[in-house]
């Protein structure tokens, strides 16, 4: 059985190899530095979930995001938020926008990653 | 709470970072990493003052929230904290105070440098 592929979609360098090191083992890992380049991809084939940064040059994730609703072969694409913007009320503007579920960086507890990951693809199988 | 890189709180939170950075990944992890960091830092607060001089807040903004970023990740706790400054600036089209704040990120960055490169593992071969 072949592992889920994750599409991460995030602009730091840093932050790609951060989730590729946590995330190599469990997942086959799909990196973008855009959104235009992750839609771009997606247009060829869809992963199984995408791990979208909010912040991003060109399109911001939610703006990514709602490309990605508006496919319909996309829409039901689960996508988790990760995000700086740790403020309260924040999860609940995520989840209205339209996002499955957000994750704050930085990346304290994989187990939250993973928890969050795990429960998406969960409820898309 | 903040602290000046050099400062016990800003040591404590460094350590802890690095500390997981290794449980993530290894020496490996930790080195390329930080290379990426000691890069990347520099070159945003560069495209922070270009976008100044630009009067482009969103190009300010998005460098800012990057330095913010990456360095939160490396418990780099002033660093971050002064960034997020430079962000909330630039969201709120204030770009006149950005110099200085960005002043102060190179300022803070610099010390966690020095601090980051004592900490840094040795690659094999080296020694």
């Amino acid at each position: 059985m072949t592992a889920p592929t994750i599409a991460v979609v995030e602009d730091n360098a840093d932050n790609r190899l951060l989730l590729r090191a946590i995330l190599g083992d469990l997942y086959t890992v799909a990196e973008y530095e855009s959104g235009a380049d992750a839609l771009v991809a997606f247009g060829r084939g869809a992963p199984d979930l995408v791990l979208m940064d909010i912040s991003l040059p060109g399109m911001s994730g939610v703006e990514v995001l709602g490309r990605i609703r508006a496919d319909r072969r996309l829409r039901r694409l689960p996508v988790i938020a990760l995000t700086a913007h740790a403020m309260a009320g924040d999860r609940e503007a995520y989840l209205e926008a339209g996002f499955d579920d957000y994750v704050a960086k930085p990346i304290v507890d994989e187990r939250v990653l993973v928890g969050a990951i795990e429960r998406c693809l969960a409820r898309t199988s | 709470m903040r602290g000046e890189a050099g400062g016990r709180d800003a040591v404590a939170d460094g350590r802890e970072a690095l500390a997981r950075l290794h449980r993530f990944g290894g020496d490996d992890l930790v080195r390329a990493m930080s290379a990426i960091l000691l890069a990347d830092v520099p070159a945003r607060i560069a495209a922070a003052r270009a976008g100044v001089r630009a009067g482009d807040c969103a190009a300010v903004r998005l460098a800012a929230h990057s330095i913010r970023s990456s360095c939160a990740q490396f418990g780099a706790v002033a660093v971050s904290a002064l960034s997020a400054d430079a962000e909330r600036a630039a969201l709120a089209e204030e770009l006149a105070v950005v110099p200085a704040l960005l002043d102060d990120v190179e300022r803070s960055f610099a010390a966690f440098r020095g601090w980051l490169e004592r900490q840094l593992p040795v690659a094999a071969g080296d020694e």
